[in-house]
C-alpha cells in the first residue's frame, strides 16, 4: 500500500520531467548530427580528389592513375555534394549566395575572402568576368608556331598566371600578380589587357566595404546535402511527369537545369556564379538521352523535343530512414560498416564497464569507511597509478610482454579471431572460447584506468553521505555500521557514480581510438579514426551521431536513477 | 564487511575466468594454408573497380591475364593466348589466339566473346573505374572477333602507341555467360563507347554491374584463377581456397601452379603487431616491409629459423618537387632558376638518408627511371653531397647572406626576400618524417631555412595538383613495364592540374615524350627514352632522392621460397608444403 | 564584513595544514615545483650549447648567448693553422673542436638535433661515440645518450626535459580554460535552475539578438582574421581571439541593459524565466555525447597549420563539461540547502549568495575533476602526439617519443621513460588534486 503511494508520488515527481526530456531527445540528436555534419564537412582536402587518386603502398601514388577535372564533377555529382551544406547560410550583404556552385574548394574560399575585402560582389564578378578574354586573346595574339622556346616559357608562365588570378584572395596580392602579368607580357613583346586592368581598378577604387558589416541570411531550401543526409528525398517532388520546357533560342530548362543545343549535340551548362560564363557539365548526342542527378535522385528524361518525360531512378532514404548513405571509401553501406564495428566496441565496454564497478564500487566505500587508514591510503595511490599510466603505454607494454615469444606468448597479438580456425556456425560457446584470448590484453587496457577515477568519486560521495546529519542520527540510533553504509550511504553516495555512466560510452569509443587500432580492433574508434584520416564523410556522421545518440539516451536514464536515488532532487519543477 | 568478500571473490573468479579461456592454442603448422600479410585489405575484389596494390595481388589468384609480366625476367609471358599480340598491316592491329583448354568454372570454354566483353567492360564510361579507365581509353580504338576462328581476337589502336602491344596485361578478362547471360549489352560497340547512348536498362544493369554485391559478396566474384574468395572481411582478411579440377591442374608455367589448399590475406596495419606476428608464426608470408623493421627480428635465432627473408629492390622512388613555376602572391620564385635547383640536390644528404633511415638497404634514384628497369640511363651519375658546391651555384643564381643573419637572401623585383620555405610533407609516413628533418637540418647549414608542413595524404596531393607548394616529398611507384612519362612531365598536365606538380617542361620536352610514345621501334624509342632521362637529370625539376629496398618474408616450412623484386614479390601459388611438415602436428 | 573576511583567512589557514597534512599529496606538491623547475631551466639543463667555452683563446657563453639570438656567431683566430675561423653557433659542434676548456649543460644535447654518429636506437648501455678533433671516439660519461637516442640520433634525455615544458603548459592552459567556463556553467545552471532567473521578454529577446550581433561580428566575419593573426604568431592569434570574445560579452550586456532600460508593456513586459539549465545542459549534453578524443582528432585534423596553443584550446573547449556538470549536481543539491535558503531570506544578491557562500561550498568536487582534468588533458595531447596528430613534428614531446618506440620496441628506452614521465607528471596532479579536496571540503570545517 505505502509501496505503491510511493510509485505513485514518484511517478508525479519524474513523470512529467522524463516525457519533457524524451521531447528534448530528438531536437538533442539532430544538434548532434548537424555539428558532427558541419564539422566534417570542413575537414580540409577534398574527399572526390581523395576518392580519384589511388594511394599505393607507403604513399606512393600509382603512376597510371588519372583524375582529371571531369570525373571529379561527376564524382562530386553522385556524391551530391555539388549541393548548398544547409537550408540556409549566414553571410554578410557583400557575399553571393551561389558560391557553393563552385567544384573547386580553394577558389569558393578565396573567392568569398576577396567579395568580404571589396565589400561587393558586382564588382569581384566583373572582376571575374574580365578574366574570361585574356587568355583566349594570348592564345589568339600568340600562337605557340610563332615564339620561341623561351617566349613559350614566358607564355605558359603568364597564362598559368592569368588563371591563378581566379584564386587570389586580396587586393594586394592583385597588385603583386598584375604588376608580374604586366612585366611578362612585355617580355612577350607587350600588349595590353585593358578590361582586366579596368576591372581591377574599379574594384579598388568603389569598392564599398560597409557592406560586410551587415549580416545576410540566403534561403537554398530543401535540397541540400544536409537533408538529403537526414531526410533523403522527403518534401522532394518525387515523380516529375512533363518537364517544364522553354524552348527560346534552342535553349532547354528546367528549374536549375539548362540544355542547349550546339551543332547537334546536346550540353547541359550550368552558369558558373564567378565568370557568369557557362561550364559545359554533360554532352548527350539527342534530347531523349539527357539524364541529370537532381534532389539524390537519378532524373532520365525521354521524349521529343517537344515534350519531355522524366523518370526518376531511385531515391535516397536518409537517416531517419536508417540509411547512413554510401561510405566514400569503399561505397559500402554505412549501415552494415558500422553494424559490426558497434556490436565490437558494445561488447568490449560493456565488459569492462561491468568489471571496473565490481571493482570500484567496493573500495570506494571501503576507502571512505576507514577514511585516512591504511586502506584509504595504499588503494588512492595504486589506484592513481594505475589511473596515470597512459592506456597507450600499458597497451603496449601488455603486447611485449604477453603476446611475445621473447616472454610470454600467451594471447594473440591482434584482431578478434583468427580467420584460419575460426568457423562462422560454430555454437556461441564455441565462439566465445574462441574470440575469448583475443578480447583480454585489450580489456584489462580498457579497463584498469577507470577504477580510480570511479572508485574514488564513489568514496568522495560516501564521505558527503556520512557527514550529513541524518547518517549521524541513525549511527547515534545504534545501527549496525554496515547497516548504515548499506540502507542511508549507499543509495545516497550513488549520485555521482550515476552522473559518471553516462559519460561511459562516448570515452569509451573516443578512448578506444588508440587501443583499437594498437590491438587491431576493428570498432567503432578505429572505424571512426580512420573514417576522418579517409574524409570519409558519411562514415564519421554515422560514428558521431550514433555514439551521440546511445549517449544522450545514457542520460535520460542517468537522470531518471538521479531521481529515484536522491528524493530532495526536483526535476520536474 | 561481508559484501567486500563477495565482491573481491566475483571479480576475482571473473578474472581468472577470461585468464583461462585466454592460454592460446599455439597454431597448426602441418595445414597446408598459406597465411599472407597485408597492410590494408581492399576495399573491394570487383575485377575493374577502383584498381588498388593490395587488390592487384589478390587478383593474381583469382583472376587470369591475356599476358603477364615474368617477375622473373620482366618479359611479357603469354598466360590465355597462345602468343604475344603480334601486329598486321598497319602497326596498329594486332592479333592474338586463345588457348583451347582454358575453361570458366562452369566448364564453358573461354572465347574470343568474353575478351571482348571485358574490353567493353573496361573502356565503358558507365563501368565505375574513373581511376584508371583513360589508360586504356586513351588506347583502345576496336576490338573484334575472327569470324571463322572464334578464339582469335584482333585489336586496332587509336594511333601508333607503344602501349598497344602490352595493352592486355592489366585487364583481367571477364565470362560474358556470367556477368551478361541475355546478352544486354551486347549492341554497345567498343569504338567510340564514349558517345554511346545507353537505355535505361543497361544503366541499371550497370547499376547491378558496379554494384557492391559483386565487389564484396565472395560467392559473387568469379574468375579464370585457380582461387576462389570463400570468405571477404573489410579490414580483417580475405580468404581463397583452391578449385577443385580447375583447367591449370599439371600446368607447369609458374603461374599456373596451385600448391596451397588455402590462401588467407591477413589485415594488420600497425607494424608492432606484425612483427609479433612473425614472432609467434602467425604469417607465412610478408611483402614489401621496410628492411629496417625485419632486420631487428634477425637478430633472433628462432625467427631466422622459421623464416627465409630476403631483400629485394623496388620500383619506387623518392623525390623532392621544387615549385618551377610558383604562383607569385603565395610562393616567391625561389626554384625558378636551375642552379638553384641543382644546387638543392648537391645539399641534399641523399647517401647519409640512405644510412640513416634505411640502414643503407636503398639505392640512390637519379631520374625518373629505376636502374633496374632496362630503359634506364646508366650514364647518368648521382649528384654528390657538397655543401660548397651548392654555396657555389647559390651564389651564381644570387643568393647570398647580404645581412649576416646566416640566411641567404635576394633582392626579387624591388624587394629583399629571403631563402625560407615551406616543406610539405604527408602525415603517417615516418620515412618523408625523417627525410624532412634531416633536409631541414642540412639546409640550415647554408643559409636555406625548410618549415615543415605536414598534411594528410587527400589534402597533399590536391595541393600538389594545385601547385599550391615550394618543396614536397612525395613518392612515385610503378612497374618493370612501361609507363607514359607524359602524365608526370608534360607541359599540359601542369597547366589541367595533372600530376606534373612541378611545371616541369617546354616544347622540347613535350616532343621527346610524344617520341617515346609513338615510337614502337625500340631501339628510337630507348633512344628517346634516355634521351628524356637526360633532360630530367640537368633540369632537377625534383631532386631525386632514392629508391628503398623492401623485405619479403616467407615460412620455412614451404618449398620455393623465392621473392620477386616486381609485384607480387612472393607468387603464393608456388609455395609448397614440405613433407616433414605434413604429418607433424603442433600443439 | 570583516567578520566575513577573518572567517576567509582562518580557513585558508586550516586548509593548508589539512595539506601538508596529507603527505603524497605534499610530496607530489613538491615533484610538480621540481617539474616547473626543470621545465623553466630546460635551456640550460639540455642544450647542444655548452655553459661555457674556450676556444683559441676567446671564452664564450653559448648557452646563454644563442638563448635569445639564434644566430649568434663569433670569430676566432685558429691557434694551430693561424686562420681566422668563423664560429656560427647554432651549427658549431662543439664537441669536434679542440678547446682549451669546457663546460657542458648536464645534457649536452638539444632535443632536435641529431647525433650522426649515434643514429638507429643507441641504448643507454651500448657503446657510444663521438667524433673529437682526433677522430672518432668512445664518448666519455658527460657527451654519453643516458637514456638512449631515437632512430636518427635525437638524444631520448634531452627530449624528456624539453618535453617537461610542453606537457605542463598543456595541462594548465587547457585546464585553466576548462575550469573557466566548466565553473562559469555549471554554477548558473545549477543556481538558477530553469526558474531562478526571471527577465521581461524584451530584455530576453534583447540577449538573443546581442549574442547573434556578438557572434556576427566578433567571429564571423573575423574568421579570416583571426585565422590568418594565428598563423603570424601564437600570441596575436590568441589577442584576435580574445577580441571576439569581447565583442560578443560586450554586444551580449550591452543589449540586456538596452532590454532592462526601456520599459516594456504587454506582451514584453512580461516576465518570463530564462531556462538557462536547459540551455547549459543541452550544450553540455551536445559536446559530451560526442566522443571527446574524435572530436579533438577531427579538429586538429581541419587545423591547416599546426600548433600547440591551438589544440590546448581544443583540448580545453571540449573538457570543460565535465567539471560543468559537477558544479551543476553540487549546486543543484546546494540551492535547496539550508544556508543558502536562509542567505535569501536574508535577502542578500544572488552574485554575493554564489561566490561567497555557494561557491566555496560547490567546489569541492570540482577541484576533483579539474585535478583530474589537467591530468587527461596531458593523456589526450600524449595521445594525439602518439598518433602524430596536431603536434609540429619537429618538436619532440613525451607522446611523439612514445610512438617512436612502439614502431621500434626492441627500444626499451623510447617506451619506458617517456612513459614514465607522463605517468608520474599525470599521478602528481591526480594526488594533488586529491589531497586539495580533502583539504578544501568546507565540511571538514569544526
Amino acid at each position: 500500500m505505502i509501496e505503491l503511494e510511493k510509485i505513485v508520488r514518484f511517478v508525479k515527481r519524474v513523470g512529467p520531467y522524463v516525457f519533457k526530456r524524451l521531447l528534448i531527445f530528438i531536437p538533442t540528436l539532430i544538434i548532434i548530427s548537424l555539428l558532427s555534419f558541419l564539422i566534417s564537412t570542413n575537414a580540409p582536402g577534398d574527399p572526390v580528389a581523395k576518392i580519384v587518386t589511388a594511394m599505393g603502398q607507403d604513399g606512393t601514388a600509382s603512376q597510371n592513375s588519372d583524375a582529371n577535372e571531369r570525373t571529379k564533377q561527376l564524382v562530386r555529382k553522385k556524391l551530391g555534394l555539388d549541393k548548398p551544406i544547409f537550408y540556409f547560410s549566414l553571410g554578410t550583404a557583400a557575399d553571393c549566395d551561389t558560391l557553393y556552385r563552385l567544384p573547386d574548394k580553394n577558389i569558393r574560399e578565396s573567392a568569398e575572402k576577396l567579395t568580404r575585402e571589396v565589400g561587393d560582389w558586382d564588382l569581384v564578378s566583373e572582376f571575374y568576368n574580365s578574366l574570361k578574354t585574356p587568355v583566349k586573346q594570348i592564345e589568339i595574339s600568340f600562337p605557340d608556331s610563332v615564339l620561341n622556346q623561351s617566349q613559350l616559357n614566358f607564355k605558359s608562365q603568364l597564362i598559368f598566371y592569368l588563371n591563378s588570378l581566379k584564386e587570389v584572395a586580396s587586393v594586394k596580392e592583385l597588385d603583386i600578380k598584375t604588376k608580374s602579368i604586366k612585366e611578362l607580357c612585355d617580355s612577350l613583346g607587350g600588349f595590353e589587357l585593358v578590361q582586366m586592368e579596368e576591372a581591377i581598378n574599379t574594384l579598388k577604387t568603389n569598392g564599398n566595404s560597409w557592406k560586410k558589416y551587415i549580416p545576410s541570411l540566403n534561403w537554398y531550401g530543401i535540397d541540400n546535402q544536409y537533408h538529403l543526409w537526414l531526410l533523403g528525398d522527403i518534401g522532394l517532388d518525387k515523380n516529375i511527369d512533363t518537364l517544364s520546357v522553354t524552348m527560346n533560342n534552342q535553349v532547354l530548362s528546367f528549374d536549375e537545369f539548362n540544355f542547349v543545343k550546339r551543332d547537334n549535340l546536346w550540353y547541359r551548362f550550368n552558369t558558373n556564379p564567378i565568370t557568369n560564363d557557362t561550364i559545359f557539365e554533360e554532352s548527350f548526342h539527342s534530347l531523349s538521352q539527357i539524364e541529370f542527378y537532381n534532389n539524390g535522385r537519378w532524373i532520365e528524361v525521354e521524349g521529343s523535343d517537344s515534350e519531355l518525360t522524366a523518370y526518376i531512378d531511385r531515391g535516397r532514404k536518409g537517416v531517419v530512414r536508417g540509411d547512413f548513405g554510401l561510405s566514400f571509401e569503399d561505397g559500402m553501406y554505412v549501415r552494415d560498416k558500422i553494424w559490426n564495428s558497434i556490436s565490437v566496441s558494445f561488447w568490449l565496454i560493456l565488459c569492462s564497464v561491468i568489471l571496473s564497478y565490481l571493482v570500484s564500487v567496493p573500495v570506494g566505500i571501503l576507502a571512505a569507511s576507514k577514511k585516512g587508514g591504511r586502506f584509504d591510503r595504499w588503494s588512492s595511490v595504486v589506484l592513481y597509478s594505475l589511473y596515470s599510466l597512459p592506456s597507450f603505454f600499458v597497451a603496449t607494454i601488455l603486447l611485449y610482454t604477453f603476446a611475445n615469444p621473447d616472454f610470454f606468448a600467451w594471447f594473440p597479438e591482434s584482431g578478434i579471431y583468427d580467420p584460419e580456425t575460426f568457423d562462422e556456425n560454430w555454437s556461441a560457446w564455441e565462439k566465445i572460447k574462441h574470440q575469448a584470448p583475443f578480447f583480454v590484453l585489450p580489456l584489462i587496457a580498457y579497463t584498469y584506468s577507470s577504477f580510480a577515477f570511479l572508485s574514488r568519486i564513489m568514496r568522495a560521495g560516501v564521505i558527503d553521505v556520512i557527514e550529513k546529519d541524518y547518517v549521524r542520527t541513525a549511527r547515534a540510533k545504534g545501527l549496525s555500521e554496515k547497516r548504515v553504509l548499506l540502507k542511508h550511504v549507499l543509495r545516497n553516495s550513488a549520485i555521482p557514480i550515476i552522473t559518471v555512466f553516462a559519460n561511459i560510452f562516448p570515452a569509451a569509443v573516443g578512448g578506444s581510438v588508440i587501443l583499437e587500432s594498437i590491438f587491431d580492433i576493428p570498432g567503432m574508434g578505429k572505424v571512426g579514426y580512420e573514417a576522418i584520416l579517409n574524409l570519409d564523410y558519411p562514415m564519421i556522421l554515422a560514428v558521431f551521431t550514433i555514439s551521440g545518440g546511445l549517449t544522450v539516451f545514457g542520460y535520460i536514464v542517468a537522470d531518471i536513477l538521479y531521481a529515484v536515488v536522491d528524493p530532495r532532487i526536483s526535476l520536474s519543477k | 564487511m561481508q559484501s567486500r568478500k563477495n565482491y573481491i571473490k566475483i571479480t576475482s573468479i571473473l578474472i581468472l575466468f577470461f585468464t583461462l579461456l585466454g592460454c592460446v592454442k599455439k597454431r597448426d603448422l602441418s595445414q597446408n594454408t598459406v597465411v599472407f600479410h597485408m597492410a590494408t585489405i581492399p576495399e573491394s575484389l570487383h575485377p575493374f573497380n577502383k584498381s588498388s596494390g593490395p587488390k592487384n595481388i589478390i587478383l593474381h589468384y583469382t583472376q587470369k591475364y591475356i599476358h603477364q609480366t615474368d617477375v622473373r625476367t620482366f618479359k611479357d609471358i603469354p598466360m590465355l593466348s597462345k602468343a604475344l599480340p603480334d601486329t598486321i598491316g598497319d602497326i596498329k592491329t594486332y592479333w592474338f589466339e586463345l588457348k583451347e583448354n582454358i575453361k570458366w568454372d562452369d566448364g564453358t570454354p573461354l572465347m574470343g566473346g568474353d575478351v571482348v566483353f571485358s574490353v567493353k567492360m573496361i573502356i565503358s564510361p558507365l563501368t565505375n573505374n574513373p581511376g584508371h579507365r583513360s589508360i586504356y581509353a586513351g588506347v583502345f580504338d576496336d576490338v573484334w572477333v575472327d569470324e571463322n576462328n572464334p578464339r582469335k581476337v584482333y585489336y586496332r589502336a587509336k594511333s601508333i602507341d607503344y602501349r598497344a602491344k602490352g595493352i592486355f596485361s592489366g585487364i583481367p578478362i571477364l565470362q560474358k555467360s556470367y556477368w551478361d547471360k541475355d546478352g544486354k549489352v551486347d549492341n554497345v560497340p567498343v569504338k567510340e563507347i564514349e558517345k554511346f547512348k545507353f537505355s535505361a536498362e543497361q544503366k541499371r544493369w550497370f547499376e547491378t554491374f558496379n554494384g557492391h554485391e559483386y565487389s564484396y559478396n565472395p560467392s559473387k566474384i568469379v574468375g579464370l584463377g585457380a582461387y576462389q574468395v570463400s570468405e571477404y572481411e573489410i579490414g580483417s582478411h580475405v580468404t581463397l581456397v583452391k578449385k577443385q579440377n580447375h583447367w591449370t591442374e599439371g600446368d607447369t608455367c609458374i603461374y599456373n601452379l596451385a600448391y596451397p589448399d588455402k590462401i588467407i590475406f591477413k589485415g594488420i596495419a600497425d607494424v608492432t603487431a606484425v612483427k609479433l606476428a612473425l614472432m609467434n608464426q602467425k604469417l607465412d608470408g610478408v611483402y614489401k616491409y621496410g628492411p629496417r623493421t625485419i632486420n631487428k627480428l634477425k637478430k633472433k635465432d628462432y625467427f631466422n629459423e622459421n623464416y627465409y627473408t630476403v631483400n629485394k629492390d623496388m620500383f619506387v622512388y623518392y623525390y623532392l618537387g621544387l615549385n618551377m613555376k610558383p604562383d607569385l602572391n603565395k610562393y616567391k620564385p625561389l626554384f625558378v632558376d636551375q642552379k638553384v635547383r641543382r644546387a638543392l640536390a648537391h645539399a641534399v644528404p641523399v647517401e647519409e638518408m640512405i644510412e640513416v633511415i634505411f640502414k643503407g638497404d636503398a639505392s640512390r634514384q637519379v631520374s625518373n627511371t629505376s636502374p633496374f628497369n632496362y630503359r634506364y640511363n646508366d650514364s647518368l651519375k648521382p649528384i654528390k653531397y657538397d655543401l660548397d658546391k651548392a654555396k657555389k651555384l647559390l651564389a651564381e643564381a644570387g643568393w647570398k647572406d647580404t645581412d649576416g643573419d646566416h640566411i641567404l637572401d635576394k633582392v626579387i623585383n624591388g624587394e629583399k626576400v629571403k631563402f625560407e620555405f615551406k616543406f610539405s610533407y604527408m602525415t603517417g609516413s615516418t620515412a618523408s618524417r625523417d627525410v624532412f628533418l634531416m633536409t631541414q637540418e642540412s639546409l640550415k647549414k647554408i643559409g636555406i631555412i625548410a618549415v615543415g608542413n605536414p598534411m594528410e595524404f587527400g589534402v597533399f596531393y590536391n595541393n600538389a595538383q594545385k601547385h599550391d607548394f615550394e618543396v614536397m616529398s612525395g613518392a612515385w611507384g610503378s612497374g618493370s613495364g612501361y609507363s607514359d612519362p607524359g602524365q608526370l612531365w608534360s607541359v599540359e598536365n601542369w597547366e589541367k592540374n595533372g600530376y606534373n606538380f612541378t611545371g616541369f617542361g617546354d616544347v622540347l620536352s613535350d616532343s621527346l615524350i610524344n617520341e617515346i610514345n609513338i615510337n614502337i621501334d625500340e631501339e628510337k624509342h630507348l633512344a628517346a627514352h634516355r634521351a628524356f632521362q637526360k633532360r630530367l637529370y640537368d633540369d632537377q625539376p625534383y631532386v631525386f632522392l632514392f629508391s628503398p629496398k623492401k623485405t619479403i618474408v616467407i615460412h620455412k616450412r614451404f618449398e620455393n621460397t623465392i621473392g620477386y623484386m616486381e609485384d607480387p614479390s612472393i607468387l603464393i601459388n608456388t609455395l609448397k608444403l614440405k613433407e616433414e611438415f605434413k604429418n607433424k602436428k603442433t600443439n | 564584513m570583516s567578520k566575513i573576511e577573518n572567517k576567509e583567512f582562518t580557513f585558508k589557514i586550516y586548509a593548508w595544514e589539512q595539506f601538508k597534512a596529507n603527505k603524497p599529496g605534499l610530496w607530489s606538491f613538491y615533484t610538480l615545483v621540481f617539474l616547473v623547475f626543470i621545465a623553466l631551466f630546460s635551456p640550460f639543463i639540455a642544450n647542444q650549447q655548452p655553459l661555457y667555452v674556450e676556444y683559441g683563446g676567446k671564452s664564450f657563453y653559448p648557452a646563454f648567448q644563442t638563448l635569445f639570438d639564434e644566430s649568434y656567431s663569433d670569430t676566432i683566430v685558429n691557434p694551430e693553422t693561424g686562420l681566422k675561423e668563423e664560429l656560427i653557433f647554432t651549427h658549431t659542434d662543439w664537441r669536434r673542436l679542440k678547446k682549451e676548456s669546457v663546460i657542458w649543460t648536464l645534457i649536452p644535447y638539444s632535443p632536435e638535433q641529431f647525433d650522426k654518429y649515434n643514429t638507429d636506437f643507441v641504448g643507454p648501455n651500448d657503446d657510444q661515440e663521438y667524433r673529437s678533433h682526433e677522430g672518432m671516439k668512445e664518448s666519455p660519461w658527460i657527451l654519453r645518450h643516458h637514456l638512449g637516442t631515437d632512430g636518427l640520433g635525437r638524444d631520448v634525455a634531452s627530449g624528456l626535459i624539453h618535453g617537461t615544458k610542453i606537457s605542463l603548459s598543456v595541462g594548465i592552459l587547457s585546464m585553466g580554460i576548462a575550469a573557466i567556463l566548466g565553473v562559469f556553467f555549471g554554477a548558473m545552471a545549477g543556481y538558477y535552475g530553469d526558474t531562478k532567473f526571471e527577465v521581461t521578454r524584451l530584455r530576453k529577446y534583447m540577449i538573443f539578438i546581442g549574442l547573434f550581433l556578438g557572434f556576427f561580428y566578433g567571429f564571423f566575419i573575423r574568421s579570416g582574421d583571426i585565422g590568418e593573426s594565428f598563423s603570424d604568431g601564437i600570441l596575436d592569434g590568441f589577442l584576435s581571439f580574445v577580441l571576439g570574445l569581447i565583442f560578443l560579452f560586450g554586444f551580449t550586456f550591452f543589449f540586456s541593459l538596452i532590454g532592462k532600460v526601456i520599459p516594456a508593456k504587454g506582451f514584453l513586459g512580461r516576465s518570463t524565466p530564462m531556462k538557462i539549465d536547459s540551455y547549459v545542459s543541452r550544450t553540455i549534453e551536445v559536446l559530451n555525447s560526442l566522443p571527446t578524443l574524435l572530436l579533438i582528432i577531427t579538429v586538429a585534423a581541419i587545423m591547416e597549420e599546426r600548433s600547440l596553443v591551438m589544440l590546448m584550446v581544443i583540448i580545453g573547449a571540449t573538457s570543460w563539461t565535465g567539471i560543468a556538470r559537477f558544479t551543476r549536481a553540487e549546486f543543484l543539491k546546494l540551492r535547496e540547502l539550508e544556508f543558502v535558503q536562509a542567505a535569501k531570506v536574508l535577502g542578500y544578491s544572488d552574485r554575493r549568495i554564489i561566490f561567497k557562500h555557494a561557491l566555496p561550498n560547490g567546489l569541492a568536487p570540482v577541484f576533483v575533476s579539474v585535478a583530474f582534468g589537467v591530468a587527461s588533458a596531458i593523456l589526450a595531447e600524449s595521445s594525439l602526439s602518439f598518433l602524430g596528430i596536431g603536434v609540429p613534428e619537429d618538436i619532440v614531446t613525451w607522446g611523439s617519443l612514445l610512438s617512436l618506440g612502439k614502431e621500434e620496441f626492441d627500444a626499451w628506452w623510447l617506451v619506458i621513460f617517456p612513459g614514465a614521465a607522463i605517468f608520474i607528471t599525470i599521478t602528481v596532479y591526480n594526488l594533488i588534486g586529491d589531497a586539495l579536496r580533502d583539504a578544501l571540503d568546507p565540511k571538514h570545517k569544526k
